[in-house]
C-alpha cells in the first residue's frame, strides 16, 4: 500500500513525517521500513547535506532522526544544532554507537546502535504521537 | 506491444540518483503506484544493495551521471554481468550519455531528468509486464 494512504489510515498527519539521516544504506534501509511499516512519511538522507537540502525546502517536518558519525562536512552533532538554531520546532533523535553521557539533555532522544526495530518505533511513537492523542495532551 | 500490468505491489525498485530532491519525489511516486522502493544516493550505496543477492530487486532507475559521471554506468554493467535478471532503466539529462547508456540496458530504454513520473512509472511497468511475459513464455516452452 501507498505510504500516503497507510499513514492516513493509521491517523498520521503532517506530525508523522521523519528526516531519517545515516550515512550506512543497509541500517537507513531498515530503520526506514520499519518506520514507514509504522506508518510514518520517511524522507531518506545520506549525509548532512542531503538533509540540509530537505530542511531548506520541504514544510511539515516533525522530526529528525540522524546518526552521528557521518562524512562530509558536518555530522549528526552539527546538524541537530543546526535544526535546533533554525528550525526549533523539529524534534532530534540521535542515534549514536557511543551513547555518552548527557546526551539525553541534549537531544530529544537518543538511540543507542545496533536499534531495535521495536525500540525504534516506540521511541519515534513517543516523540510523534497520533494528532488526536496529541490534542488531548495538550488540552490538560 | 506488451500489454500494460496494474498490480506492483510485489516489485521492488531501486532509485540512484545523487541530488535528494530528485530522488526523494520519484521514490514517493512510485511507493504511492504500489513497489516497494530502495533509495540509493550513489553508485557506490547502489553496490551495496546490489550486492545482497538474497535482497530482491526488480529494477534498477540509475541517474547516468553519478558522482565522478560514470557512476550510472558502473552500475548498469554490474547489473548486467551478475544480477541479469534485473532491469535497468537509465536517465540523464545529456541526450548523447543517455544514448549510450540505452545500449547497456536490456530494452534500450533511458528516460531524461528531471523526471516526468508517470512516465517513469509506465516504463517500470512495462519492463516487469515483459519479464512476465517471458518468463510465461519460458515456462510454456518448457512444458510442451
Amino acid at each position: 500500500m501507498a505510504d500516503a494512504a497507510l499513514a492516513e489510515m493509521r491517523g498520521a498527519s503532517a506530525n508523522s513525517r521523519i528526516l531519517l539521516v545515516e550515512d550506512e544504506i543497509l541500517i537507513r534501509l531498515a530503520m526506514a521500513d520499519d518506520l514507514r511499516h509504522a506508518g510514518f512519511i520517511v524522507i531518506e538522507a545520506s549525509n548532512a547535506d542531503e538533509a540540509l537540502n530537505v530542511l531548506n525546502t520541504t514544510p511539515d517536518i516533525a522530526l529528525v532522526v540522524t546518526d552521528i558519525r557521518m562524512p562530509g562536512r558536518m555530522d549528526g552533532v552539527g546538524l541537530a544544532n543546526w535544526v535546533r538554531r533554525h528550525a526549533p520546532l523539529i524534534k532530534i533523535a540521535i542515534v549514536s554507537a557511543n551513547v555518552e553521557i548527557g546526551m539525553d539533555r541534549a537531544f530529544d532522544a537518543v538511540l543507542s546502535k545496533p536499534v531495535l526495530p521495536s525500540d525504534l518505533i516506540a521511541r519515534v511513537r513517543k516523540l510523534l504521537p497520533p494528532a488526536e492523542q496529541q490534542s488531548s495532551d495538550e488540552s490538560r | 506491444m506488451i500489454e500494460l500490468e496494474t498490480k506492483n505491489s510485489d516489485a521492488t525498485v531501486l532509485v540512484v540518483d545523487d541530488d535528494i530532491l530528485v530522488r526523494t519525489p520519484i521514490a514517493a511516486y512510485l511507493r504511492h503506484c504500489g513497489y516497494r522502493v530502495v533509495e540509493a544516493a550513489g553508485s557506490a550505496e547502489a553496490l551495496t544493495v546490489l550486492r545482497q543477492m538474497d535482497m530482491k530487486i526488480d529494477v534498477v532507475l540509475t541517474e547516468v551521471e553519478l558522482e565522478s559521471g560514470t557512476g550510472g554506468f558502473a552500475v548498469a554493467k554490474w547489473v548486467r554481468e551478475n544480477r541479469p535478471n534485473v532491469e535497468v532503466v537509465i536517465a540523464g539529462s545529456p541526450r548523447r550519455a543517455a544514448e549510450q547508456a540505452g545500449e547497456l540496458c536490456s530494452k534500450g530504454p533511458h528516460l531524461k531528468r528531471p523526471y516526468e513520473h508517470a512516465l517513469v512509472e509506465m516504463e517500470i511497468r512495462n519492463l516487469l509486464a515483459g519479464r512476465r511475459k517471458l518468463a510465461e513464455e519460458a515456462e510454456s516452452s518448457g512444458d510442451v
